[in-house]
């Protein structure tokens, strides 16, 4: 599996201050800087998920007009840029996967359902570009079988045991990979 | 997401598994499932630190994709699209509710955006409401329930070919696996039969996420099962 680089140990920073910009200012310079950045990697991520290049062009872009519009709500002491917005790419994710195809009208008793909210808790100090440089550091040097089932649990529609499936190993090997690397992270903000 | 401030946190002895974390933090799950997960985290200030890592891993991973071309002219067109409205002054959740002690069904059903459900009677002791049901897959629906369960009786003997997620909003129950109180997530694998029995001295009230048939014994069970389509 290919692995990439590192973004820069000062991108945190810098996209945090681009949100609370757009947040206070409707900073289209901020705006674009994000975007430059975010999009083709969301566009990426949708594609991930078997979407065409249309869809896929379209959720990226929604997910930045997302960005825009939620950028009051972003706290950067409670939240890491990356993981905001990674949020939304997801939960637009979940909503055209429910409106489309096979799984129309898969809500039946509960309408509206609303999307999940988790954004991190204050309770975990993971917003500072330490604590990211910390994590993204772990992730890197996670053994490459560790790497690969978080590649397909993160990026693919796969249950663990489509996974398990896929990879011809035990679905108890997938838990105990996905367990390992979730233990190791702990463990790298613990330095 | 914000804790239902409670004497609970702290006290959950039972929790779901990290991977089923993992699941609920990439969007995996479903929302039966997902949302039993969701009322976990209410009540569970351990689970939500390691949700949190979760997710802020999937930042990290969505940092290191490599980039797809846009399409020409992607970022005006964004721009556009914008219209030139102010970012919204909205709000997504609602504050953290105010202190709930104890935090009942109803607040947690409220913080959850359930609606109230109307439950019905199934059983001596036992009232149920379907709050959602999925379309079901190759091994059968996944349903959301809230069942209400009298002090001192047993559900029918079942066992599921899917997981199935129960969260205790009030009350507790017991089976063969332990004792489950508030804001405890008892999570059951595939074909793992079991006997819960709802402890005094209040009724108990979980939220009970199934996937795939759900199988009971004996003909009152068959019944309640055909009767709730799960």
């Amino acid at each position: 599996m290919q692995r990439h680089r590192p973004a820069s140990a000062c991108g945190e920073t810098t996209f945090s201050g681009h949100i609370v910009a757009v947040a206070r200012s409707q900073d289209h310079g901020a705006f674009a800087a994000l975007f430059a950045h975010f999009a083709p990697k969301l566009k990426t991520y949708f594609r991930k998920f078997g979407m065409v290049d249309g869809e896929a062009e379209e959720l990226a872009q929604e997910t930045m007009i997302l960005v825009w519009r939620k950028a009051p709500l972003f706290d950067p002491a409670r939240s890491m840029a990356s993981t905001w917005i990674y949020a939304i790419a997801r939960n637009l994710r979940i909503d055209a996967f429910r409106r489309n195809g096979a799984h129309a009208n898969e809500v039946s008793a509960a309408e509206p359902f609303q999307t999940q909210d988790d954004a991190p808790d204050a309770e975990m100090q993971l917003t500072t570009a330490a604590h990211q440089a910390l994590l993204h550091k772990a992730m890197h040097l996670l053994p490459q079988e560790q790497a690969q089932v978080l590649q397909l649990c993160y990026f693919s529609d796969r249950s663990h045991s489509e996974v398990a499936r896929d990879l011809g190993i035990p679905l108890g090997t997938v838990k105990g990979r996905l367990r390992l690397v979730m233990a190791r992270l702990r463990r790298a903000l613990e330095e | 997401m914000k804790a239902v401030n409670g004497a609970a946190d702290g006290t959950i002895r039972h929790h779901p598994s990290e991977e089923t974390l993992v699941s609920y933090a990439v969007g995996g799950l479903g929302p039966a499932a997902g949302i039993a997960v969701k009322a976990h985290l209410l009540y569970c200030r351990h689970c939500r630190a390691t949700t949190a890592l979760a997710v802020a891993a999937g930042g990290l991973l969505l940092l290191d994709l490599p980039p797809s071309p846009l399409a020409p002219g992607a970022l005006q067109q964004t721009l556009d699209r914008l219209g030139g409205t102010k970012a919204a002054q909205m709000r997504e959740t609602p504050a953290q509710p105010a202190r709930l002690r104890p935090p009942g069904a109803a607040a947690a059903l409220s913080w959850l955006g359930l609606p109230a459900p109307r439950l019905r009677w199934v059983s001596p002791g036992v009232r149920v409401a379907v709050l959602l049901r999925e379309s079901g897959g190759a091994q059968g629906g996944k349903a959301l329930l809230l069942l209400r369960v009298r002090p001192g009786v047993a559900l029918p003997t079942h066992g599921h070919a899917g997981t199935e997620r129960t969260c205790v909003l009030e009350g507790a129950f017991a089976d063969e696996g332990g004792r489950y109180g508030i804001g405890d997530l008892a999570e059951a694998e595939g074909g793992y039969n079991h006997r819960p029995v709802a402890e005094g001295p209040a009724d108990c009230v979980c939220l009970i996420a199934t996937s795939g048939r759900t199988h009971f014994a004996g003909t009152l069970g068959k019944l309640v099962g055909a009767w709730l389509k799960i």
